[in-house]
C-alpha cells in the first residue's frame, strides 16, 4: 500500500486528467466522485512500481476509462443521489463550455476515448491500442470515423451560424 | 488529362484542409479540455475518503456515497444468486421428480416388458428385458403418457396381438415403493385386464426387482422363475429368459403334480386363475415386503395353482 502522501500527489497530479475522462463519459458529478475514489484507491493498492511517470499516467487513465465502463454498465446502479449532494451538484457540476466538447460529448462513446487520447493526451495509434486493449485497425478506424463525424458535425454548426 | 491534374490538386487541397481541420481541432480540444479542472471540493472529498478507508483517520467531511451503493449492489447480487440457486434446485428437484420411477408395472409374455412409473402416474421409463421385450419397446411410442393410457395402447398394438394368441398366458407385475400409489395402480391394472382371459396380476416387490435385474430377467419373469427354482432347483434364469410366460407355468403345474393340466382347461381356469391371484396379492399386501415373506407368497401361489385346478375341474 502506498503511503498518504503518495496518494495525495497522485491526486494532485492527476486529477485533472481523471477529471476529463470522467466529463467525457459522465454526466453525473456524483458518479465522478465514485469514479474519483475508485481510481485513486486502486491506486494506492497497486504496489508494482511503474516504469515511468509516463507509464503511471497511462495507468491511470487505463484504469479511469475501465472504471467508467464499469459504471455505465452496471444498469441495476443505485440511481438515488441525497439531498444535499444536489444542492452541491447544482454549484458545482460545470458544463462543457465550448460547442467543440458539445460535439465531442455528442458522439458515440466508443469514439470519446480515442479523441481524447489522440488529440489531448498525444497518444499514438498503438499507444491507444495498448491503453484501450484493442486491436491497432481498430483504433486508427475508430480515429477516422470520429474525426468525420466531427467534422461534419462542426461544419453544419458552422453553417447554421 | 485535366480532369486527372483536378483531381491531383482537389485531392491536395482536400489533404491540407484535412491537415488543417486536424490542427484546428487538436488545438481546439486542447483549449477546451485544458478548462476543465477537477474542482478542489472533488479532490478534497477523493483525499478524506482514501483517508478514512484506508489510513483509518476519521475526517469530518461527509460520508462516501459509493459505499453505500457498492453495498446496495451486493445485496441485490446475493439476493439475484440465491433466487438463481433456487430456481436450478426447483428445476433439478423436479425433473428428478418427475423422471425417477417410483413404481415398475411388469409386462411378460414372452416378449417382456418393464414400464417405470414416476409419481404422477407417467410413464418414464420403458425397457425391454430380452430380445422380443427390447423390439416391442422400440415400437411403442409411449413414454410420459399416462399408465392407463399406455396400457390400452400396449393391449391394442397389432404386434401385441400376436403374442396374445389364445393358449399365450400374460402376466402384469406390479412393484412399488408407495402403497398409495401401488395400489392404485394395481387396481387400475386388474380393472384394465378383467375382460381379458388370459392375463393375470400380480404383485412384486422393489427388492425382488433388483434381484431379478441383477440376474437379467424383468422382475414379473423372475417372480415365475422363483416359483419355478422352489420346484426345480436345477434351473438358471438364463434357462427362462427365452421361455414364454405359457411355457414357465405349465411347467410350474407339471412340476407341482398337477398333471390335468393341459392347453385347454388351462385356457378355461385363467379366469379362476387371476381371481385367485387377486387373492394373493392382498396376502402379500397385508404381509409386508419382506423376503422371507416372497417365500411364503411362493408357497402360497403353488397351493393356489393347485387349488385354481381343482376349482376347474
Amino acid at each position: 500500500m502506498r503511503s498518504e502522501e503518495e496518494a495525495s500527489r497522485a491526486i494532485d497530479l492527476y486529477a485533472d486528467t481523471v477529471r476529463r475522462i470522467c466529463m467525457i463519459h459522465l454526466k453525473n458529478y456524483a458518479d465522478t466522485e465514485d469514479i474519483f475514489q475508485t481510481v485513486f484507491l486502486k491506486y494506492v493498492l497497486h504496489t508494482a512500481p511503474f516504469d515511468s511517470q509516463e507509464h503511471e499516467k497511462a495507468w491511470i487513465i487505463r484504469v479511469t476509462i475501465n472504471a467508467c465502463r464499469d459504471l455505465l454498465r452496471n444498469v441495476f446502479r443505485n440511481r438515488t443521489v441525497s439531498l444535499d449532494q444536489l444542492i452541491e451538484k447544482s454549484q458545482e457540476l460545470s458544463e462543457p463550455g465550448s460547442e467543440l466538447l458539445e460535439a465531442v460529448l455528442s458522439l458515440p462513446w466508443k469514439y470519446r476515448d480515442v479523441i481524447y487520447l489522440h488529440y489531448y493526451e498525444g497518444y499514438s495509434a498503438p499507444e491507444i491500442s495498448r491503453i484501450l486493449n484493442r486491436n491497432v485497425n481498430t483504433v486508427y478506424t475508430l480515429l477516422t470515423r470520429a474525426r468525420k463525424l466531427l467534422k461534419n458535425r462542426l461544419e453544419g454548426v458552422t453553417e447554421d451560424a | 488529362m485535366h480532369r486527372d491534374r483536378d483531381r491531383n490538386i482537389n485531392e491536395t487541397l482536400n489533404k491540407d484542409l484535412n491537415k488543417n481541420f486536424d490542427q484546428d481541432l487538436e488545438n481546439n480540444l486542447k483549449n477546451a479540455f485544458d478548462q476543465i479542472h477537477a474542482e478542489e471540493v472533488l479532490k478534497q472529498h477523493t483525499k478524506s475518503a482514501l483517508a478514512r478507508e484506508l489510513y483509518g483517520n476519521e475526517s469530518p467531511h461527509r460520508k462516501r456515497t459509493s459505499r453505500a451503493s457498492a453495498s446496495g449492489m451486493t445485496v441485490f447480487r446475493r439476493v439475484a444468486a440465491m433466487a438463481a440457486c433456487l430456481i436450478a434446485l426447483i428445476f433439478i428437484g423436479g425433473s428428478w421428480m418427475f423422471l425417477t420411477p417410483t413404481a415398475f408395472i411388469s409386462i411378460d409374455i414372452n416378449p417382456s416388458l418393464e414400464l417405470g412409473i414416476n409419481r404422477f402416474n407417467r410413464i418414464v421409463t420403458v425397457e425391454g428385458c430380452n430380445e422380443d421385450g427390447e423390439a416391442l419397446a422400440d415400437s411403442l411410442n409411449i413414454r410420459f403418457m399416462n399408465y392407463s393410457d399406455a396400457l390400452d395402447e400396449i393391449l391394442g398394438t397389432e404386434g401385441m396381438e400376436g403374442y396374445l394368441s389364445p393358449d399365450a398366458l400374460m402376466t402384469l407385475t406390479v412393484a412399488g415403493d408407495s402403497e398409495t400409489q401401488y395400489n392404485e395402480i394395481m387396481e387400475h391394472v386388474e380393472s384394465c385386464t378383467a375382460d381379458h382371459e388370459n392375463i393375470q396380476c400380480h404383485s412384486g416387490d422393489m427388492d425382488e426387482m433388483h434381484e431379478a435385474h441383477e440376474s437379467g430377467l424383468s422382475f414379473g419373469k423372475y417372480r415365475a422363475y422363483l416359483i419355478l427354482k422352489e420346484l426345480d432347483p436345477s434351473c438358471t434364469p438364463n434357462d427362462v429368459r427365452d421361455m414364454t410366460m405359457r411355457e414357465i407355468y405349465d411347467l410350474i403345474d407339471s412340476y407341482s403334480g398337477n398333471n390335468g393340466t393341459d392347453a385347454s382347461t388351462a385356457g378355461g381356469n385363467n379366469a379362476a386363475d387371476s381371481n385367485a391371484s387377486d387373492g394373493s396379492t392382498d396376502e402379500n399386501e397385508h404381509s409386508g415386503n419382506s423376503d422371507s415373506d416372497n417365500s411364503g407368497n411362493r408357497h402360497h401361489y403353488g397351493g393356489e395353482s393347485q387349488g385354481s385346478g381343482h376349482h376347474g375341474h
